[in-house]
């Protein structure tokens, strides 16, 4: 233990000495007070913060992320090169000593760092928040929006498959089914097709979701109802139409009309104590709209039902220990990249790393897509080549869908709950799994390797 | 392989047809460096490696060291493989170039040593104190290492190696980038080093530092030992003899003397006056102008070796050292420099050195 700390402080006051970290230290402070001092946002309080919180550290933990690996990369390949790594490995020192002292020296950096950025972008948005010149309004939209944790509820899922089939035999029935189309192509699209019913309201019609509450909110925090639409005619004029929300044991309801653009978040409040004792709430669109326009929810995120969990702050730390949790998985990435390569090659992995694990998202979608290309008209060789492809990007989904994750600063300026559990889970994959896996790479590979060849 | 000195007691290092070839990108043998030597290194010797510039011996001590890995051969230090990190707390290292961090002060580098070495603070702080007497650097406590000239980054490179009272010392040219004054110092170190007790690999390609401070040598050229004995037997011209006679022989005593020696030759002996070697004036002319004390540049005066060093050797050689620490000089860290009359440690390590050499001769 006393040579990972002493590797481990040595390459702090390297950094520190070689002023790596003022520099840095510096672009962040730049970062933190220049951002917010020129851009604009969209005028509201709420925009703001969501500014502050989901840009200005946003930019800084990216300025952050892209020194962690770059510094990362050169903690041991440095070693290699200037050949202090021969005064250490003369000692009585492991390898594995070696790769935790540089990892746990770059994490602590990186917990100085980000606490600096974390709290001066808390203490920047708690002046922005309490300034006397806001309305009652402006704050109470702040304190029910975005400094409050909710957890998103999305509406209760209709079994459709009894219904595409249904159709799919009706249609054959009829004879309507193209010849050339395989069967699950056909399927597939009447799914779409029933989905897409069940998020559209057409012009002077309506339709309602219901939505199961996890829990019931306390009395004085109302549920927020969070809506994005596209609408079927392209000039993206205003929709008019009336949200009413109950449940069917109770007499109560809440109307609310509304006139809003397609393809903007617009939310609406509830009454906390509008759904039933069981967590039900029905809510109904009814789409009077002038024009003949249809809009469409987006099945995915269109419609959500925030119901308040927990207190911002707490949120607000849970969100920076994950991106810690990331800092310190870059750092690991980095640190073995360096292990094996010099400094620019270790960059260079450690970057192309990290593309495929924002990539997470899309390569999921190929593969849950079947989206891997054929090459059926190539014969064997076509086929082994399909399969070849269609193995790499499942075994590469299956490497980054663990590690894959929504940007905590979004989570947190969407007004969104993250769970302890969570953070406890990123902790258990990025830093005891996957880098746990690195640093036996690292050890593998370091204690096999020469360090003193001739150059 | 000899497993086993004379003495009993197994070599320190051992070497049998150690051989190492260096590979390119694909793995295509490129330079074979090292090339099937054979060696033994005993408890208290100073064994040198001399050979000029590419003839193997930083490639071996990096061998010995687990830095490189032996390509074939066998190769034991301290009766285990130079890649078991238990053997390297009882070795230290001088590299042939300072391979310090440029950031760290002098104290901070020995500090960071320490910690590997996993001294406890107290004791730290001790050898950290004597170490830096000892060099003569104390007043370059605080100093960053990047500012030293590369004479006091030797220094502090020797400290370090120095640092955990080490049972096999590896020099690697050590007096490189050393003027004369610190070159003499070293020297004087390693000798000292080595008369209670520890036993010092030192390479270089100086020939004068060699003859001056090893027991025996093996000389590398093209990756293989053309010679290797001690070095007085290496040296010694059997075939000629030097008569030495008295200081301040009367004038017609001496021309007798040669009267006869021409007599008995039937021929003309080669008759000179000695001369001092060049480094042994410049030592004398500096001494003088600077006023009875020799100190390098850079550095503050220090004859003194840390005090810790001599315990060990206590315990290794069980010989007793005129400056115990039972029996500390003036300054309670610092033991003398200068050979100690009252031990007769070196003249049993050269002994046992010399036993375990006709020993040995069978064997090679």
């Amino acid at each position: 233990m006393n040579s990972i700390l002493a590797i481990a402080v040595i390459t702090i006051r390297n950094a520190i000495r070689s002023k790596i970290v003022i520099v840095l230290l510096l672009f962040l402070l730049l970062t933190l007070i220049g951002f917010p001092l020129t851009i604009k946002g969209d005028g509201t309080l709420s925009g703001e913060v969501r500014l502050l919180l989901r840009y200005t550290l946003g930019l800084a933990t990216l300025i952050l992320s892209i020194a962690t690996v770059w510094t990362s990369c050169a903690a041991i390949s440095s070693e290699i090169r200037y050949r202090h790594i021969q005064m250490v490995l003369s000692k009585p020192v492991r390898a594995s000593q070696i790769w935790l002292g540089k990892w746990i020296g770059l994490t602590a950096m990186n917990a100085i760092l980000l606490s600096i950025c974390v709290i001066s972008t808390y203490g920047a948005l708690r002046w922005t928040t309490q300034q006397e010149k806001l309305t009652e309004e402006e704050i109470e939209e702040l304190r029910t929006e975005i400094l409050a944790a909710h957890v998103p509820v999305k509406p209760r899922t209709v079994d459709l498959d009894r219904e595409i089939i249904r159709q799919y035999h009706a249609s054959r029935v009829r004879g309507d089914l193209p010849d050339n189309m395989p069967s699950h192509e056909i399927l597939s699209a009447i799914e779409r097709d029933l989905r897409a019913r069940a998020y559209s309201v057409p012009a002077g019609s309506s339709n309602r979701w219901i939505f199961d509450l996890p829990h019931l909110p306390p009395p004085d925090r109302p549920l927020v109802l969070q809506y994005r639409f596209s609408s079927s005619v392209m000039d993206m004029g205003p929709v008019r139409g009336v949200w009413t929300a109950w449940h069917p044991e109770s007499p109560r309801r809440h109307s609310e009309t509304v006139e809003v653009t397609p393809r903007t978040l617009h939310s609406i409040t509830l009454p906390s104590d509008l759904a039933s004792e069981e967590g039900t709430l029905t809510i109904e669109f009814e789409n009077t709209s002038e024009r003949r326009t249809t809009i469409l929810f987006n099945p995915d995120d269109g419609l959500r039902l925030m119901v308040y969990k927990g207190d911002f702050t707490v949120n607000y730390l849970k969100a920076s220990l994950l991106i810690f949790i990331h800092l310190a998985f870059l750092g690991a990435i980095g640190t073995t990249a360096g292990a094996f390569f010099s400094i620019p090659v270790a960059a260079l992995t450690s970057f192309y790393a990290l593309v495929l694990l924002h990539a997470g998202r899309v390569i999921g979608g190929i593969v849950e897509g079947d989206m891997a290309l054929e090459h059926s008209d190539a014969g064997w060789a076509g086929h082994a080549l399909a399969s070849a492809t269609r193995m790499i990007h499942e075994g590469l989904n299956v490497v980054v869908q663990p590690v894959y994750a929504a940007n905590p600063l979004s989570i947190v300026a969407a007004g969104e709950w993250i769970g302890w559990g969570e953070v406890g889970y990123m902790f258990t994959v990025k830093i005891v799994a996957y880098s746990g896996v690195l640093m036996a790479l690292s050890i593998w590979h370091l204690s096999r390797k020469e360090v003193a060849l001739p150059s | 392989m000899n497993n086993e000195t004379s003495y009993g007691s197994p070599p320190v290092a051992s070497a049998h047809e150690l051989v190492k070839i260096f590979r390119d990108f694909w793995r295509r043998p490129k330079v074979k460096a090292v090339n099937g030597i054979t060696f033994d290194i005993l408890r208290g010797e100073v064994f040198g490696l001399l050979g000029p510039n590419g003839s193997g011996k930083s490639t071996t001590i990096k061998m010995m060291l687990g830095l490189l890995h032996p390509t074939s051969g066998h190769l034991r230090i301290l009766n285990h493989s130079p890649r078991d990190v238990k053997t390297k707390s009882r070795m230290g290292y001088l590299p042939e170039e300072s391979y310090l961090y440029p950031y760290l002060s002098s104290e901070e580098t020995l500090q960071f040593f320490g910690r590997l070495f996993n001294l406890g603070r107290r004791e730290r702080m001790e050898r950290i104190d004597q170490l830096l007497e000892m060099i003569g650097m104390q007043h370059a406590r605080h100093r960053v290492v990047g500012e030293f000239s590369k004479g006091m980054a030797r220094r502090l490179g020797l400290a370090q190696a120095l640092l955990n009272d080490p049972d096999l010392i590896i020099l690697d040219e050590p007096t490189s980038g050393l003027d004369p004054l610190g070159c003499r110092q070293i020297k004087d170190l390693i000798r000292t080093l080595a008369d209670r007790g520890k036993t010092i690999l030192l390479s270089s390609h100086l020939l004068a530092d060699v003859e001056d401070v090893c027991d025996r040598i093996a000389i590398l050229y093209d990756g293989k030992i053309q010679a290797m004995g001690p070095i007085n037997e290496l040296l010694e011209q059997k075939s000629r003899y030097r008569v030495t006679l008295p200081e301040e022989l009367p004038p017609d005593k001496l021309k007798h003397i040669l009267a006869e020696v021409r007599n008995a030759l039937g021929d003309e002996p080669d008759i000179d006056h000695p001369r001092m070697d060049l480094e042994q004036f410049f030592l004398e002319i500096i001494e003088k102008a600077r006023g009875g004390e020799l100190v390098p540049t850079g550095t503050t005066p220090s004859h003194g070796i840390a005090s810790y060093l001599t315990k060990n050797a206590q315990k290794l050689s069980g010989a007793t050292l005129q400056n115990s620490p039972d029996h500390p000089d003036k300054t309670g860290h610092i033991d003398s420099l200068k050979e100690t009359p009252g031990s007769d440690n070196n003249a049993n390590l050269r002994e046992r050195v010399q036993k375990d050499r006709d020993d040995a001769s069978g064997h090679e």
